[in-house]
Protein backbone atom coordinates (compact mmCIF):
# COMPACT_ATOMS: atom_id res chain seq x y z
CA UNK A 1 0.00 0.00 0.00
CA UNK A 2 1.29 3.40 -0.97
CA UNK A 3 0.30 6.85 -0.58
CA UNK A 4 -1.13 9.07 -2.64
CA UNK A 5 -0.02 12.40 -3.77
CA UNK A 6 -3.45 14.07 -2.17
CA UNK A 7 -1.67 12.00 1.39
CA UNK A 8 1.70 13.68 0.76
CA UNK A 9 0.08 17.11 0.18
CA UNK A 10 -1.90 16.56 3.47
CA UNK A 11 1.60 15.36 5.43
CA UNK A 12 3.10 18.66 4.32
CA UNK A 13 0.54 20.64 5.67
CA UNK A 14 0.46 18.67 9.21
CA UNK A 15 3.90 19.34 8.70
CA UNK A 16 3.77 23.27 8.35
CA UNK A 17 1.46 23.49 11.45
CA UNK A 18 3.76 21.45 13.56
CA UNK A 19 6.78 23.16 12.57
CA UNK A 20 5.02 26.71 13.49
CA UNK A 21 3.71 24.90 16.96
CA UNK A 22 7.65 23.63 17.67
CA UNK A 23 8.69 27.28 16.61
CA UNK A 24 6.39 29.27 18.43
CA UNK A 25 6.49 26.54 22.07
CA UNK A 26 10.27 26.76 21.84
CA UNK A 27 10.36 30.50 21.53
CA UNK A 28 7.98 31.07 24.31
CA UNK A 29 9.56 28.52 26.42
CA UNK A 30 12.75 30.63 26.01
CA UNK A 31 11.30 33.95 26.66
CA UNK A 32 10.30 32.15 30.53
CA UNK A 33 13.97 31.18 31.44
CA UNK A 34 15.52 33.50 32.62
CA UNK A 35 18.09 34.43 29.82
CA UNK A 36 18.97 30.26 29.91
CA UNK A 37 19.72 29.37 26.67
CA UNK A 38 19.04 26.17 24.85
CA UNK A 39 20.03 25.26 21.25
CA UNK A 40 17.78 22.23 21.41
CA UNK A 41 14.70 24.48 22.71
CA UNK A 42 15.03 26.93 20.15
CA UNK A 43 16.24 24.43 17.09
CA UNK A 44 13.93 22.04 17.66
CA UNK A 45 11.68 23.27 15.04
CA UNK A 46 14.53 22.23 12.68
CA UNK A 47 13.83 18.35 12.77
CA UNK A 48 9.95 18.41 10.98
CA UNK A 49 11.23 21.40 9.32
CA UNK A 50 14.00 19.81 7.00
CA UNK A 51 12.95 16.04 8.39
CA UNK A 52 9.16 16.35 7.47
CA UNK A 53 8.49 19.47 5.19
CA UNK A 54 11.81 19.88 3.33
CA UNK A 55 11.44 15.88 2.60
CA UNK A 56 7.74 15.59 1.91
CA UNK A 57 7.80 18.66 -0.55
CA UNK A 58 10.81 16.99 -2.28
CA UNK A 59 8.50 13.77 -2.89
CA UNK A 60 5.11 15.73 -3.70
CA UNK A 61 7.16 17.39 -6.41
CA UNK A 62 9.36 13.71 -7.83
CA UNK A 63 6.44 12.09 -7.45
CA UNK A 64 8.15 8.67 -6.17
CA UNK A 65 5.78 8.09 -3.21
CA UNK A 66 6.08 5.96 0.31
CA UNK A 67 4.53 3.24 1.30
CA UNK A 68 2.22 3.90 4.06
CA UNK A 69 4.12 1.81 6.34
CA UNK A 70 7.38 3.16 5.46
CA UNK A 71 6.09 6.40 5.89
CA UNK A 72 4.40 6.12 9.28
CA UNK A 73 7.93 4.91 10.59
CA UNK A 74 9.47 7.42 9.51
CA UNK A 75 6.82 10.57 10.82
CA UNK A 76 7.26 8.59 13.93
CA UNK A 77 10.97 8.86 13.96
CA UNK A 78 10.82 12.49 13.43
CA UNK A 79 8.30 12.89 16.20
CA UNK A 80 10.19 10.91 18.50
CA UNK A 81 13.49 13.34 17.86
CA UNK A 82 11.28 16.20 18.05
CA UNK A 83 9.90 15.12 21.92
CA UNK A 84 13.47 14.52 22.47
CA UNK A 85 14.70 17.71 21.15
CA UNK A 86 12.44 19.54 23.70
CA UNK A 87 12.70 17.55 26.48
CA UNK A 88 16.67 18.04 26.25
CA UNK A 89 15.76 21.93 26.13
CA UNK A 90 13.61 21.67 29.13
CA UNK A 91 16.17 19.90 31.57
CA UNK A 92 18.86 21.69 29.87
CA UNK A 93 17.05 25.39 30.89
CA UNK A 94 16.28 23.83 34.50
CA UNK A 95 19.89 22.92 34.69
CA UNK A 96 19.84 19.07 34.68
CA UNK A 97 20.47 15.90 32.57
CA UNK A 98 19.08 12.73 32.22
CA UNK A 99 20.65 9.04 30.82
CA UNK A 100 17.00 8.21 29.74
CA UNK A 101 17.03 11.44 27.05
CA UNK A 102 19.32 9.42 24.11
CA UNK A 103 16.36 6.49 24.08
CA UNK A 104 14.75 9.54 22.33
CA UNK A 105 17.57 9.71 19.54
CA UNK A 106 18.21 6.02 18.99
CA UNK A 107 14.22 5.25 18.41
CA UNK A 108 14.18 8.71 16.24
CA UNK A 109 16.88 7.86 14.56
CA UNK A 110 16.09 4.12 14.08
CA UNK A 111 12.97 4.71 13.12
CA UNK A 112 13.70 7.05 10.14
CA UNK A 113 16.42 4.89 9.07
CA UNK A 114 13.25 1.76 9.10
CA UNK A 115 11.36 4.61 7.16
CA UNK A 116 13.85 5.36 4.63
CA UNK A 117 14.55 1.56 3.99
CA UNK A 118 10.70 0.87 3.45
CA UNK A 119 10.77 3.88 1.12
CA UNK A 120 14.05 2.25 -1.20
CA UNK A 121 12.30 -1.06 -0.81
CA UNK A 122 8.84 0.33 -2.34
CA UNK A 123 11.11 2.38 -4.86
CA UNK A 124 12.68 -1.06 -6.06
CA UNK A 125 9.38 -2.81 -6.02
CA UNK A 126 7.13 -0.76 -7.81
CA UNK A 127 9.30 2.22 -10.02
CA UNK A 128 12.06 -0.51 -11.24
CA UNK A 129 9.38 -2.82 -12.20
CA UNK A 130 7.67 0.08 -14.39
CA UNK A 131 10.65 0.86 -16.25
CA UNK A 132 11.28 -2.22 -16.93
CA UNK B 1 -2.78 -1.18 10.44
CA UNK B 2 -0.96 2.15 10.31
CA UNK B 3 -3.59 3.50 12.42
CA UNK B 4 -3.27 1.28 15.44
CA UNK B 5 0.40 1.16 15.15
CA UNK B 6 0.27 5.12 15.29
CA UNK B 7 -2.18 5.09 18.31
CA UNK B 8 0.41 2.57 20.49
CA UNK B 9 3.53 4.04 19.44
CA UNK B 10 2.36 7.91 20.40
CA UNK B 11 1.27 6.06 23.61
CA UNK B 12 4.11 4.96 24.39
CA UNK B 13 6.36 7.91 23.50
CA UNK B 14 3.97 9.84 25.87
CA UNK B 15 3.88 7.37 28.61
CA UNK B 16 7.79 7.42 28.25
CA UNK B 17 7.71 10.76 28.67
CA UNK B 18 6.22 11.30 31.48
CA UNK B 19 8.36 8.83 33.65
CA UNK B 20 11.22 10.73 32.34
CA UNK B 21 10.14 13.73 33.66
CA UNK B 22 9.14 12.18 36.65
CA UNK B 23 12.51 10.58 37.11
CA UNK B 24 13.92 13.82 36.55
CA UNK B 25 11.82 16.24 38.93
CA UNK B 26 10.00 14.15 41.41
CA UNK B 27 11.25 10.27 42.22
CA UNK B 28 13.56 10.27 44.56
CA UNK B 29 16.19 7.85 45.52
CA UNK B 30 18.43 7.64 48.21
CA UNK B 31 21.80 5.75 47.21
CA UNK B 32 23.43 6.03 50.45
CA UNK B 33 23.09 8.02 53.80
CA UNK B 34 26.13 9.97 54.74
CA UNK B 35 28.22 8.61 57.53
CA UNK B 36 30.46 11.71 58.19
CA UNK B 37 31.63 10.82 61.74
CA UNK B 38 34.81 8.51 60.65
CA UNK B 39 36.21 10.96 58.21
CA UNK B 40 35.38 13.93 59.70
CA UNK B 41 38.01 16.66 59.85
CA UNK B 42 38.81 16.96 64.23
CA UNK B 43 35.91 18.17 65.73
CA UNK B 44 35.21 21.46 67.69
CA UNK B 45 33.11 21.22 70.59
CA UNK B 46 30.85 23.96 70.65
CA UNK B 47 32.06 27.18 72.30
CA UNK B 48 31.24 27.07 75.79
CA UNK B 49 32.21 30.41 76.22
CA UNK B 50 29.91 33.48 75.74
CA UNK B 51 28.34 34.07 72.35
CA UNK B 52 27.97 37.40 70.75
CA UNK B 53 25.07 37.19 68.52
CA UNK B 54 23.04 40.22 66.57
CA UNK B 55 21.29 40.79 63.37
CA UNK B 56 24.22 40.84 61.69
CA UNK B 57 27.22 38.91 63.99
CA UNK B 58 28.00 35.70 65.56
CA UNK B 59 31.07 35.71 67.58
CA UNK B 60 32.57 32.90 69.85
CA UNK B 61 35.84 32.03 70.78
CA UNK B 62 36.64 29.64 67.39
CA UNK B 63 34.57 32.06 64.97
CA UNK B 64 33.30 35.91 63.85
CA UNK B 65 31.08 36.19 61.65
CA UNK B 66 29.84 39.53 59.73
CA UNK B 67 26.87 40.04 57.54
CA UNK B 68 26.90 43.24 55.78
CA UNK B 69 24.29 44.51 52.54
CA UNK B 70 25.63 45.57 49.70
CA UNK B 71 23.66 47.24 46.73
CA UNK B 72 25.53 47.01 43.80
CA UNK B 73 23.53 46.90 39.70
CA UNK B 74 20.42 47.37 41.24
CA UNK B 75 21.09 44.16 42.79
CA UNK B 76 20.87 43.50 47.04
CA UNK B 77 23.98 41.48 47.75
CA UNK B 78 24.57 40.16 50.85
CA UNK B 79 28.35 39.11 52.03
CA UNK B 80 28.92 36.92 54.58
CA UNK B 81 32.23 37.21 56.22
CA UNK B 82 33.85 34.60 58.29
CA UNK B 83 37.15 34.53 60.33
CA UNK B 84 38.25 31.85 62.35
CA UNK B 85 38.88 28.18 62.83
CA UNK B 86 38.35 26.62 59.07
CA UNK B 87 37.05 23.07 60.22
CA UNK B 88 34.15 25.04 60.71
CA UNK B 89 33.45 25.38 57.18
CA UNK B 90 31.49 22.01 56.47
CA UNK B 91 29.06 21.12 54.01
CA UNK B 92 25.37 18.72 54.43
CA UNK B 93 23.25 16.95 52.38
CA UNK B 94 19.65 17.39 52.55
CA UNK B 95 18.37 14.62 54.67
CA UNK B 96 21.89 13.95 55.64
CA UNK B 97 21.16 11.55 52.15
CA UNK B 98 23.24 11.09 48.61
CA UNK B 99 20.66 10.57 45.77
CA UNK B 100 18.34 11.52 42.91
CA UNK B 101 15.91 14.05 44.24
CA UNK B 102 16.71 13.85 47.35
CA UNK B 103 16.02 17.35 48.40
CA UNK B 104 15.23 20.36 51.23
CA UNK B 105 15.15 23.84 51.92
CA UNK B 106 18.21 25.39 52.42
CA UNK B 107 16.85 26.41 56.20
CA UNK B 108 15.90 22.78 56.62
CA UNK B 109 19.14 21.39 56.41
CA UNK B 110 20.76 23.98 57.94
CA UNK B 111 18.69 23.66 61.22
CA UNK B 112 19.39 20.18 61.07
CA UNK B 113 22.88 20.74 61.16
CA UNK B 114 22.77 23.48 63.78
CA UNK B 115 24.65 25.80 60.86
CA UNK B 116 25.11 29.19 62.17
CA UNK B 117 25.35 30.40 58.85
CA UNK B 118 24.44 28.26 55.03
CA UNK B 119 24.42 28.98 51.51
CA UNK B 120 22.88 26.58 49.04
CA UNK B 121 25.55 24.23 47.55
CA UNK B 122 26.39 22.60 43.63
CA UNK B 123 22.87 21.05 43.76
CA UNK B 124 25.02 17.77 42.94
CA UNK B 125 21.43 15.90 42.47
CA UNK B 126 20.90 17.57 39.06
CA UNK B 127 23.91 16.34 37.78
CA UNK B 128 24.36 13.16 36.23
CA UNK B 129 28.18 12.94 36.56
CA UNK B 130 30.76 15.69 38.25
CA UNK B 131 32.69 14.70 41.37
CA UNK B 132 31.08 14.66 44.63
CA UNK B 133 32.78 14.46 47.86
CA UNK B 134 31.39 15.85 51.02
CA UNK B 135 33.34 16.55 54.55
CA UNK B 136 35.72 13.78 53.25
CA UNK B 137 33.35 11.42 51.55
CA UNK B 138 33.32 10.08 48.23
CA UNK B 139 29.83 9.63 46.77
CA UNK B 140 30.14 9.59 43.09
CA UNK B 141 33.82 9.81 41.06
CA UNK B 142 33.15 10.28 37.47
CA UNK B 143 34.80 13.11 35.68
CA UNK B 144 33.46 15.81 33.66
CA UNK B 145 35.91 16.90 30.70
CA UNK B 146 36.47 20.61 31.13
CA UNK B 147 34.49 21.17 34.16
CA UNK B 148 35.64 23.56 36.89
CA UNK B 149 35.74 22.66 41.07
CA UNK B 150 36.43 24.49 43.68
CA UNK B 151 38.43 22.29 46.35
CA UNK B 152 38.66 22.68 50.07
CA UNK B 153 41.42 21.16 52.02
CA UNK B 154 41.38 20.44 54.89
CA UNK B 155 43.38 23.30 55.86
CA UNK B 156 40.37 25.68 54.79
CA UNK B 157 42.40 26.61 52.06
CA UNK B 158 40.23 26.69 47.94
CA UNK B 159 41.51 25.69 44.74
CA UNK B 160 39.98 26.08 41.46
CA UNK B 161 40.51 23.01 39.51
CA UNK B 162 39.75 21.44 36.53
CA UNK B 163 38.14 17.75 36.97
CA UNK B 164 39.66 16.52 33.43
CA UNK B 165 42.79 17.32 34.60
CA UNK B 166 43.08 15.65 38.37
CA UNK B 167 41.29 12.16 39.67
CA UNK B 168 39.58 12.14 42.35
CA UNK B 169 41.70 9.99 43.88
CA UNK B 170 44.51 12.54 43.59
CA UNK B 171 42.78 15.28 45.08
CA UNK B 172 42.07 13.17 48.56
CA UNK B 173 46.12 12.44 48.41
CA UNK B 174 46.46 16.16 49.04
CA UNK B 175 43.69 16.73 51.47
CA UNK B 176 41.03 17.97 49.65
CA UNK B 177 38.13 17.89 52.27
CA UNK B 178 34.65 18.82 50.41
CA UNK B 179 34.12 19.57 46.36
CA UNK B 180 31.76 22.06 44.94
CA UNK B 181 31.10 20.86 41.33
CA UNK B 182 29.19 23.88 39.78
CA UNK B 183 31.14 26.82 38.68
CA UNK B 184 32.49 28.51 36.87
CA UNK B 185 35.05 29.89 38.53
CA UNK B 186 34.84 33.41 39.50
CA UNK B 187 38.59 34.11 40.12
CA UNK B 188 41.19 32.29 39.82
CA UNK B 189 44.54 33.33 41.36
CA UNK B 190 43.46 36.44 41.97
CA UNK B 191 42.14 37.17 38.52
CA UNK B 192 38.72 37.48 36.90
CA UNK B 193 38.17 34.46 34.72
CA UNK B 194 34.52 34.76 33.59
CA UNK B 195 33.83 37.46 30.68
CA UNK B 196 30.35 38.64 29.23
CA UNK B 197 30.04 35.91 27.41
CA UNK B 198 31.22 32.66 29.70
CA UNK B 199 27.94 31.91 31.47
CA UNK B 200 26.96 28.75 33.40
CA UNK B 201 24.07 27.61 31.28
CA UNK B 202 24.43 30.43 28.86
CA UNK B 203 22.35 32.67 31.22
CA UNK B 204 24.09 35.71 30.54
CA UNK B 205 21.07 37.67 32.14
CA UNK B 206 21.22 38.81 35.49
CA UNK B 207 19.91 36.69 38.22
CA UNK B 208 20.01 35.22 41.33
CA UNK B 209 23.39 34.38 42.36
CA UNK B 210 25.24 32.20 45.12
CA UNK B 211 29.10 31.96 45.36
CA UNK B 212 31.88 31.51 47.79
CA UNK B 213 34.95 32.83 47.78
CA UNK B 214 38.38 33.37 50.15
CA UNK B 215 40.44 36.42 50.49
CA UNK B 216 44.33 36.53 51.06
CA UNK B 217 44.04 36.20 54.68
CA UNK B 218 42.33 33.13 55.03
CA UNK B 219 38.75 35.03 55.47
CA UNK B 220 36.08 32.82 54.01
CA UNK B 221 33.28 34.85 52.00
CA UNK B 222 29.77 33.93 51.54
CA UNK B 223 27.89 35.62 48.74
CA UNK B 224 24.01 35.88 47.69
CA UNK B 225 22.72 38.03 45.82
CA UNK B 226 18.53 38.72 45.06
CA UNK B 227 17.17 38.46 41.63
CA UNK B 228 14.41 38.53 39.34
CA UNK B 229 12.62 41.24 41.15
CA UNK B 230 11.50 44.77 41.07
CA UNK B 231 13.60 46.00 44.01
CA UNK B 232 16.78 43.37 43.28
CA UNK B 233 17.78 42.92 39.34
CA UNK B 234 20.24 40.45 40.06
CA UNK B 235 23.88 39.95 38.52
CA UNK B 236 25.48 38.25 35.65
CA UNK B 237 28.34 36.04 36.35
CA UNK B 238 30.96 38.84 35.47
CA UNK B 239 29.21 41.34 37.58
CA UNK B 240 29.45 38.70 40.44
CA UNK B 241 33.32 38.46 39.78
CA UNK B 242 33.93 42.08 39.40
CA UNK B 243 31.92 42.17 42.83
CA UNK B 244 33.84 39.78 44.64
CA UNK B 245 37.11 40.93 42.99
CA UNK B 246 35.82 44.47 45.23
CA UNK B 247 35.45 42.50 48.51
CA UNK B 248 39.19 41.32 47.48
CA UNK B 249 38.72 37.73 47.01
CA UNK B 250 41.37 35.73 45.56
CA UNK B 251 39.75 32.48 44.84
CA UNK B 252 35.99 33.04 43.85
CA UNK B 253 33.08 29.99 42.86
CA UNK B 254 29.81 30.28 41.35
CA UNK B 255 27.47 28.04 42.92
CA UNK B 256 23.97 26.90 42.26
CA UNK B 257 22.06 30.21 41.38
CA UNK B 258 18.04 31.52 40.20
CA UNK B 259 15.79 29.91 42.61
CA UNK B 260 17.98 27.95 44.74
CA UNK B 261 19.84 31.18 45.89
CA UNK B 262 19.21 31.14 50.00
CA UNK B 263 21.60 32.40 52.72
CA UNK B 264 20.58 31.35 56.66
CA UNK B 265 22.29 32.93 59.06
CA UNK B 266 21.58 32.99 62.99
CA UNK B 267 18.67 30.83 62.54
CA UNK B 268 16.46 32.94 59.53
CA UNK B 269 16.57 33.24 55.58
CA UNK B 270 18.70 36.45 55.35
CA UNK B 271 17.83 36.96 51.19
CA UNK B 272 14.59 36.81 49.66
CA UNK B 273 15.32 33.60 47.62
CA UNK B 274 12.27 34.21 43.97
CA UNK B 275 12.11 31.66 41.22
CA UNK B 276 9.46 33.12 39.43
CA UNK B 277 10.33 37.25 40.78
CA UNK B 278 6.45 37.16 41.86
CA UNK B 279 6.92 36.81 45.90
CA UNK B 280 8.93 35.08 48.00
CA UNK B 281 9.78 31.16 48.10
CA UNK B 282 12.78 28.61 49.02
CA UNK B 283 13.59 25.99 46.69
CA UNK B 284 14.80 22.68 47.63
CA UNK B 285 18.56 22.03 46.91
CA UNK B 286 20.58 18.51 47.23
CA UNK B 287 23.29 20.46 49.77
CA UNK B 288 24.46 23.51 51.28
CA UNK B 289 27.92 24.88 52.14
CA UNK B 290 27.68 25.98 55.76
CA UNK B 291 29.56 27.17 59.04
CA UNK B 292 29.00 25.24 62.56
CA UNK B 293 29.98 22.99 65.10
Amino acid sequence: MILSILDIKKTIIKYIFFTIFILVFGQIYEHFSFGVISNYMIYAFLIPLILGLLINTIIYFTKIVPSKMGSCLYNNGIITLTVGSILRGVLDIYGTTNMYLKIYLYAGVLLIIAGIVFYIINIIKNYTFKII
Amino acid sequence: MKKIFNICYLSILSIFTIFVLLNTFILSEVYQVANNSSKNKTLIEPSDSEKTITETTYKDENIDIELKTYRENDTTIYVASVKGDSKLLKTALANNSYGKNVTAKTSTIAEDNNAILAINGDYYGAQEKGYVLKNGVIYRNIAVSGKEDLVIYEDGTMEIINESDMSLENLLEKGAYNILSFGPGLIINGKISVDANDEVGKAMASNPRTAIGVLKDGTIIFVVSDGRSNDSEGLSLLELAEFMKSLGCVTAYNLDGGGSSTMYFNGKVINNPTTSGRGTSERSVSDIVYIGY
